[in-house]
């Protein structure tokens, strides 16, 4: 009885394990016949990277398989560092970042799309008095140097700096272009995982200070003037408004079948010019 | 030797699988925490205090404290809430209340962390910081959130032990007169302490290795805790935090955050190993 059992065991195994083969080769001549017929665009595209560029690969994403139902395009959000990382190491073929390569990546071979401009706000509570900041001012604040809302004009209250983890390309950009390449956050900055929670931590806490995408930005939290100048569709034109950058998609090499159909996707003046100024500011015109 | 049947073999093997992965895994993050000892030494690495690893500084003082702080705060109060439930899950509660609070309590250990790291962010930061200002982040949700999640840890275990004194430990207080309470408190308690307190071991090993939840409510500064209302950052949340873009010698030190995490799980392994065997 027991070596029955036992028997059927083994049958079953096999069984199981034929029926696998059979499926694996199936797929397999599946994609090839596919990518034989050009006409339609098929495959999948996995992208990843920055959560500042997060929203907009999502919007791009959901759009771009509705048009293109062969294609499979998978987000994920969890850093510039980690989305050039992945597509360099091949576990992406689009890695999102808001940030520009450091030296040591330019020679990886990537090729550069930017998709968007994006805007740094300093945001505060909206119940917060101060209205206008100069640059020095924000580099006090976030370097521990300002650390009272009354050295700037508002109440007699510690500001609570909420920032991000270093994986974060808006922290890097902040760290280039506002405070200085070798000024350290203060100490006590919160260190949170996500553009989300930071803009969360913001609206919630009456004297915090915090650094962020402008399309994050909406009613639960201020952006500052900086110098007199709001963050607007025309100071941002005018480059009055001075922190901006690009917002990018890597890929390693040229973008081909359909990664490059994707980008030119998020390239399209449809794209660009509905979903994407609803957060961002165009890149292509 | 005698031929295994097949069920044996299978067995064995899965055993055999599991046991070579433990070694591979302690091997792989020796090999790989080891440049970091040699770079910045055993002690500066365990009691500097400041971790700034993208500017070189790897001591670990400021996360070790906070990841102590939050286990000797989250036992505080786990262990007597926990405790306390066990008993009278065991020795006060008629029969459906007693099933009710275990299918609680189970369900309770069964929730994801990062389910309970939502709930320190909606409800436990604004109330502390309504409560006793600032930010809210920091080690005060961190130990209240950490509580939660390892009360049904103690409770179950506790809830074993009592569950398994003689009767006639109850009995005896009874038939001298006694109190249920003090048939609880002379009778069982004495005779149930050592799994209570392997219990509250196993608690404080998954209190130390908790990261999700502890991620989400601390701020992640990696300051020198001073007070309790401040932002912190402890070990394992520390290695979730910076493994996405870590590099080179930082890369090294976060292996040897892991290293010195699964020395802390061996010793309470142990420790409560120890406690559970030794004569009471």
């Amino acid at each position: 009885m027991k070596r029955e059992s036992s028997k059927t065991l083994i049958v079953g195994f096999f069984v199981i394990l034929s029926g696998v083969v059979v499926i694996t080769a199936g797929c397999k001549s599946k994609t090839d016949s596919k990518q034989d017929t050009k006409s339609k665009l098929s495959g999948s595209v996995r992208v990843g990277g920055s959560t500042t560029v997060l929203p907009i690969a999502q919007a791009a994403a959901e759009q771009f398989q509705a048009k293109n139902p062969d294609v499979k395009v998978e987000v994920q959000g969890t850093g510039s560092s980690e989305g050039i990382k992945g597509v360099t190491e091949g576990t992406l073929d689009i890695g999102d970042s808001s940030r520009e390569l450091k030296p040591k990546e330019k020679s990886l071979g990537l090729v550069d799309h930017a998709v968007a401009i994006d805007v740094i706000a300093f945001a505060v509570h909206p119940s917060n008095k101060v209205k206008n900041l100069t640059p020095d001012q924000i580099k006090g604040i976030l370097t521990g140097k300002i650390g009272n809302w009354k050295e700037v004009g508002g109440l007699d209250e510690k500001i609570q700096v909420v920032g991000r983890d270093e994986a974060s390309g808006t922290r890097e950009y902040v760290q280039k272009e506002v405070i200085g390449k070798d000024a350290k956050f203060v100490q006590d900055a919160l260190a949170l995982p996500g553009t989300g929670q930071l803009k969360a931590a913001v609206a919630q806490t009456p004297f915090a200070f915090g650094y962020m995408s402008i399309g994050q930005v909406d009613d639960t939290v201020r952006a500052v003037k900086v110098d007199g100048v709001a963050p607007t569709p025309k100071s941002v034109e005018s480059k009055d408004y001075k922190y901006q950058r690009n917002l990018h998609m890597f890929t390693k090499g040229e973008a081909k079948g359909a990664t490059k159909a994707f980008i030119d996707f998020v390239l399209s003046k449809e794209f660009q010019s509905g979903t994407l100024s609803k957060e961002f500011y165009q890149i292509t015109k | 030797m005698r031929k295994m049947s097949l069920v044996e073999l299978v067995l064995f093997l899965f055993t055999l699988t599991s046991l070579v992965g433990l070694v591979l895994i302690f091997l792989f993050v020796i090999k790989e925490s080891l440049p970091i000892f040699l770079k910045v030494g055993l002690l500066p690495f365990l009691f500097g205090s400041i971790w700034q690893p993208t500017a070189g500084k790897f001591g670990l003082l400021p996360l070790l404290l906070s990841s102590l702080i939050l286990v000797a705060g989250s036992i505080i109060l786990a262990g007597p809430l926990g405790v306390a439930l066990a008993i009278f899950m065991v020795e006060y509660a008629p029969s459906y209340v007693r099933i009710g609070l275990k299918t609680l309590v189970e369900l309770l250990a069964g929730i994801p962390s990062v389910v309970y790291g939502f709930f320190g962010i909606i409800v436990i930061i604004p109330l502390v910081r309504n409560v006793v200002g600032g930010s809210g982040f920091g080690l005060i949700p961190g130990i209240l959130v950490l509580t939660v999640m390892i009360i049904p840890t103690v409770t179950a275990v506790a809830a074993d032990a009592i569950r398994v004194v003689p009767k006639e430990n109850r009995l005896i207080i009874f038939a001298l007169g006694g109190t249920r309470w003090q048939s609880v408190y002379r009778g069982v308690l004495p005779a149930a302490t050592r799994g209570i307190f392997t219990g509250i071991i196993l608690a404080e090993g998954r209190a130390i290795g908790e990261t999700m939840a502890v991620l989400m409510v601390l701020g992640n500064a990696p300051l020198l805790p001073r007070t309790l209302n401040q932002p912190a950052s402890a070990l394992p949340s520390q290695i979730a935090l910076d493994m996405a873009y870590a590099s080179g010698d930082h890369r090294t030190a976060l292996f040897g955050i892991g290293l010195l995490l699964l020395i802390f799980s061996a010793l309470f392994i142990s420790l409560a190993r120890r406690v559970a065997r030794s004569a009471a």
